[in-house]
């Protein structure tokens, strides 16, 4: 054999094996790519009944907690009502021992009673109408004494007036010589006393 | 040696003035610069005055002369008249007239307005009062009409 065909021997060679490895890589990537999809399709399946699931559940809880709010309710209101009318029998029994306490001590005191109260009554008639009579002596006197008052008050102010006035009618009155005659007049008679 | 001058003076004001043109007087008197005590008769005092200070002083020591004119007014007695009128100084000639012929020579007026007393005077000196105003006369007529 010469080199030349030992050469194409082994290109052949190489090129055979380079075709299974490519052949190989194709068959194994096809092989991954389905597994992939398949892979793909069963995440969805189960993403979907998940979902429908959480919802089922979300809903069942809603309807337990609706449920338990109105029997909540419906007990309440059973309560209250049996407090409303609890407590209105027992004013009623209440209001009506009372009266009942208060009608007996009154009738077993009633009769000393209005004695008492019409001789206290009495009593304080009188009493009234000596204080009422005290009153109007008492305020006819200060009114008296008011008007008497008022009067001098009166005539105190109106004679306050002619005093200044006629002695503002007095000093205007006078000349200047009145005036110098009534000063030495006031100085001889002071002479006269000794203050001079 | 001062009655001259202190004659002329009737009242309490009068007698202020006076010292003050005097007290001037003496600030002037070692004044070289403006005239002296000359200048200041001229022009701080009274005509009437001056000529009296200026005869008062001649021959004699000036400061020693002032001093004794202020001591002198000083120690005039006061009449303190209350009056319902300011006087006229004719007014204040006739009542100083009437005090100097009435021996009060060395007394000066000091004299009050008070228009309450209607006409009259209330007279005080050396410690007495004495009122012969109008004012208690109307009060007693008033009084007696009630």
């Amino acid at each position: 054999m010469n080199d030349i065909t030992i050469i194409f021997f082994g290109a052949s060679v190489a090129v055979c094996i380079l075709a299974l490895v490519t052949f190989f890589v194709v068959v194994s990537y096809h092989k991954a790519l389905k597994r992939q999809r398949e892979l793909e399709i069963e995440l969805n399946k189960l993403k979907l009944e998940g979902s429908t699931e959480v919802n089922r559940i979300l809903l069942e809880a809603q309807t337990k907690a609706s449920e338990i709010i109105k029997n909540a309710q419906i007990k309440s209101q059973e309560f209250l009502n049996a407090s409303e009318v609890f407590s209105g029998e027992f004013r009623e029994k209440f209001q009506q021992s009372i009266l009942a306490g208060s009608n007996q001590i009154i009738s077993s005191i009633s009769k000393d009673v209005s004695a008492a109260v019409q001789s206290e009554m009495k009593a304080f008639g009188q009493s009234l109408n000596k204080s009422i009579d005290t009153l109007v002596t008492k305020t006819n006197s200060d009114l008296e004494a008011y008007k008497k008052h008022a009067v001098e008050d009166l005539n105190a102010k109106i004679f306050k007036i002619v005093e200044q006035t006629t002695k503002k009618a007095i000093g205007k009155t006078l000349t200047k010589s009145e005036h110098e005659a009534i000063i030495l007049k006031a100085l001889e008679e002071a002479k006269k006393q000794n203050v001079l | 040696m001062y009655s001259e001058i202190t004659q002329t003076v009737k009242t309490a004001d009068e007698r202020d003035l006076m010292l003050s043109e005097i007290e001037s007087l003496k600030s002037a008197l070692f004044e070289t610069k403006n005239g002296g005590i000359e200048n200041a008769l001229r022009a701080n005092v009274r005509a009437s005055v001056a000529s009296f200070l200026r005869k008062g002083m001649e021959g004699k020591n000036a400061s020693g002369y002032l001093d004794g004119l202020i001591r002198e007014l000083k120690g005039l007695e006061e009449l303190k008249l209350i009056l319902a009128i300011e006087p006229t100084e004719n007014m204040i000639d006739t009542i100083y007239s009437w005090m100097i012929s009435n021996s009060l020579g060395n007394v000066i007026l000091n004299i009050e307005v008070d228009k309450r007393i209607i006409a009259g005077a209330q007279i005080s000196f050396r410690g007495k009062y004495f009122d012969g105003s109008l004012s208690d006369l109307v009060d007693s007529v008033l009084t007696s009409k009630k």
